[in-house]
């Protein structure tokens, strides 16, 4: 569903990303991690058509980011890690001029309105001005209006921050139900608790190149540890510094 | 799943809009009484202060015959140029800030919107952004020009059938230059920025070259043959500007001339067309440019990472708080280019002007150098640069409060008094102002040859306004500030920048309107009436309150309001 072939991102000549190759299976929730700077951002931003790859192609659901762009987002529900929200712009108003882009009728978006409000507890400030939302409200916005086309890709760039613990769950719960209804979600995070919950596959990038891809299982083998994700990961960026 | 069918962005987009505006103007309800007064003063001001201005001005030159109505003509001519020019820049930046910049666009990116419908949809934007400040300022200056010249009320809807196509050429031309300069010049778009405006001062020079050649003509002409004279205008300086053709249709529907009228109106929209063309051609270049954008924007904050600390050994003679929000101050406005580029151009033109004021002296025969017109053109040059002056301190100052908003978990938190930050914008407006604006009083000066008096009259009333306008920018700024948005030049489009746009232009005509009754006498070497006498010494002290009570109560006030501020 997710396909990047030998992906490359330079900034003046400076890689950011390097011959970067991810298959992500339908269904499948795959959380990518790295440290601060390692490229995640920036592959993220390549897969929803925010930037243009200096090498290689990235595909959605088939189709090529750069070469069929408006198909391919047509199927991506992609969550910043910061959104931008139209302060004068009630939360209703919000889902519902998002749901007019991607050309949802106006009753299954009042339907999923209602879902998706009641879901992640909006409905008591659906008609207040964006403004007036809290941190969380807005991360919580956000993912409603994400989710209202049902994509068939949700690309999530730190899901958490700011979310309250309730708030917080429901997030992992929806994420793990999207997957299970056959859905790819992308989702980069530093909360490695949360990746080591529900990540079926795991990728690591560390400046800018892939170091690992595979379960955390498959981690652990690798790194001949047990442990927990943090004390994995710790290990194997501190190793590919060394090593570098 | 989403519907396949393709979304008509563009309607869309402006329900948006039309939607934010309208909770925009919603949420004003709870200060409404500010907003009503505003609105009445805007009203009064502009529509009933400016258009009787301007048309005692105009009937005033209508009057000086053989010198005023062409240099009416001229005046009206440059004033559009002048506009044009300020146009294309001012839709340059606003397509470069609100097209390529602006986090909206980062959004709306990511939505299945094809490239090209976003880039017209946010060209639609920067025409509404960058022109309703000049269908405000020229209202009153067709309501002078039809009632100074008896014009029927059919005037304004045959004006705005050429006053529409001439909105929309700089918008494209201003779209067009910055989809190349985002597209090709990303790594390096503040030098190729400057190249840019380069190209843009070079044109304004060779159009004043034109003008020169006109001029020339005009040394030839007979003082005495004034339909001579006024044929020789009508050639008309610019004709392959658009400003020059809305100049010859506006000329050519004042006199019922309605085919030559037509004529001027096809060449203006089939411009503005062919412009839109142009812009659909390139637009492909959109996508390319917006993402180059980005991804230059690590690199270009290193490179240029040593200007902070150049600021900070300059201004080494400074308290360490001070230097560093002065510093942090000129470092940010020298990084964007949309700030000092309009500062450029702004103060390009008017250098443009006072250096063609050489070219009077082929007026001779007109007898500019006599004392009466050097005075009064002094006072008019006076009103120029302090016009100029306003919009730079409506458009530059009286946003910095509002842009500190969000900073002040850093600043409002530093030990030092809050009311510093103040001070320090009030100081460094005043000392910026009265850098740029004297030595363009005496370059007026020196051009027009006037005496110790006037010239005199004129530095000082530029420095004096300085004072003036930057405490009523910074005060306003701080009693008004807008600490949502993060455009400069949106929070200057708002309520309190139109208040203080308003309150600069009543207080620049009031200051000019009391020195009038000093130069009257001047010239009549105190020989005057009683009422003029009588006007004179009362002149002094309201001029010095004048002064004194627009340097003191905005920035008194402003900065109570600061010391209270809830951030």
């Amino acid at each position: 569903m997710i396909q990047t072939d030998q992906l490359c991102k330079d900034y003046d000549g400076k890689p950011a990303v390097v011959d970067l190759n991810l298959d992500v299976a339908p269904g499948e929730l795959f959380c990518f991690l790295g440290p601060n700077g390692a490229g995640k951002t920036t592959t993220i931003k390549m897969l929803a058509g925010l930037l243009i790859p200096t090498q290689g192609a990235a595909r959605v659901a088939g189709f090529d980011l750069q070469r069929h762009p408006v198909e391919a987002k047509r199927r991506i529900g992609y969550i910043p890690d910061r959104p931008y929200l139209y302060e004068k712009l009630s939360g209703r108003d919000f889902f519902t001029f998002v749901g007019d882009l991607f050309g949802i009728p106006r009753p299954v978006q009042q339907a999923r309105l209602e879902h998706y409000f009641d879901l992640f507890r909006l409905t008591p400030a659906a008609d207040q001005f964006i403004e007036n939302y809290s941190h969380g409200m807005r991360q919580k916005l956000v993912f409603a209006a994400a989710l209202m086309h049902e994509p068939q890709v949700l690309i999530v760039d730190e899901p958490m921050v700011g979310l309250d613990p309730q708030s917080a769950r429901t997030v992992k719960q929806v994420l793990r139900e999207q997957a299970d209804a056959g859905r790819t979600i992308f989702l980069s995070t530093h909360t490695l608790s949360v990746a080591e919950e529900l990540a079926d596959r795991i990728g690591v990038i560390n400046k800018g190149q892939l170091v690992f891809l595979g379960t955390i299982r498959e981690l652990r083998a690798r790194l001949a540890r047990d442990g927990s994700l943090e004390d994995l990961f710790l290990l194997l960026t501190e190793e590919e510094t060394a090593d570098g | 799943m989403a519907s396949t069918a393709p979304v008509a962005f563009l309607p869309l987009f402006l329900r948006l809009k039309l939607r934010l505006a309208n909770n925009h103007l919603s949420g004003l309800r709870r200060h409404l009484w500010i907003h009503l007064v505003v609105g009445l003063l805007v009203v009064f001001m502009l529509i009933g202060g400016g258009s009787t201005l301007f048309h005692l001005v105009f009937r005033f030159l209508m009057e000086q015959q053989p010198f005023g109505p062409p240099l009416m003509d001229r005046l009206i001519r440059m004033v559009l140029l002048a506009f044009f020019s300020m146009l294309i820049f001012s839709n340059l930046i606003i397509m470069l800030t609100t097209t390529y910049i602006s986090r909206e666009v980062e959004f709306l990116m990511a939505q299945p919107i094809p490239h090209r419908r976003l880039f017209f949809a946010k060209l639609g934007e920067s025409i509404v952004y960058s022109s309703w400040a000049f269908v405000i300022l020229a209202f009153p200056l067709f309501v002078a020009l039809r009632s100074s010249r008896d014009l029927p009320w059919t005037y304004f809807p045959s004006a705005a059938c050429l006053l529409i196509p001439y909105l929309i050429i700089p918008a494209a031309a201003g779209a067009a230059l910055a989809l190349v300069i985002a597209a090709f010049f990303p790594p390096r778009r503040i030098i190729r920025f400057t190249f840019a405006l380069g190209v843009l001062g070079m044109v304004m020079a060779v159009a004043m070259q034109r003008s020169q050649g006109v001029m020339g003509m005009m040394r030839q002409a007979s003082a005495e043959d004034t339909a001579d004279l006024m044929s020789l205008m009508d050639v008309g300086d610019f004709f392959l500007l658009p400003s020059g053709w809305l100049g010859h249709g506006l000329v050519a529907i004042e006199h019922g001339f309605w085919r030559e009228a037509g004529f001027w109106a096809l060449a203006l929209w089939s411009t503005a067309a062919m412009g839109l063309v142009v812009c659909d051609w390139l637009a492909g270049l959109y996508y390319r440019g917006w993402t180059n954008a980005r991804s230059s924007a690590a690199a270009r904050r290193r490179r240029r990472a040593g200007l902070y600390g150049l600021f900070d050994r300059l201004l080494g003679w400074m308290p360490a708080a001070t230097r560093a929000m002065v510093t942090k101050d000129l470092t940010v406005f020298w990084r964007d280019p949309a700030q000092w580029g309009q500062l450029v151009m702004l103060f390009g033109l008017l250098f443009i002007y006072l250096i063609n004021l050489r070219s009077a002296a082929g007026f001779g025969q007109f007898q500019i150098f006599i004392p009466f017109w050097q005075s009064i053109i002094s006072l008019f040059n006076i009103g120029a640069t302090a016009f100029v002056l306003s919009i730079l301190t409506t458009r530059f100052v009286y946003p910095m409060l509002s842009l500190e908003g969000k900073q002040q978990w850093v600043i409002g938190l530093a030990p030092v008094a809050r009311t510093r930050i103040v001070w320090e914008k009030f100081i460094v407006s005043w000392i910026s102002a009265v850098g740029l604006t004297t030595p363009l009083a005496l370059l007026s000066s020196f051009m027009l040859r006037t005496g110790p008096f006037v010239t005199l009259l004129t530095v000082a009333t530029v420095a004096v306004l300085a004072i003036g306008l930057s405490s009523m920018a910074v005060g306003l700024g701080a009693l008004l500030p807008n600490f949502a948005e993060d455009n400069p030049s949106r929070i200057a489009n708002g309520v309190g920048g139109t208040l203080n746009a308003i309150l600069s232009l009543i207080y620049i005509g009031a200051t000019l309107a009391l020195e009038t009754i000093w130069v009257h006498a001047y010239l009549r070497r105190g020989d005057v009436g009683p009422l003029v006498q009588l006007l004179l010494w009362g002149s002094f002290p309201v001029w010095l309150l004048l002064q004194l009570g627009t340097a003191a109560i905005p920035l008194t006030l402003g900065l109570r309001r600061w010391r209270r501020m809830e951030f």
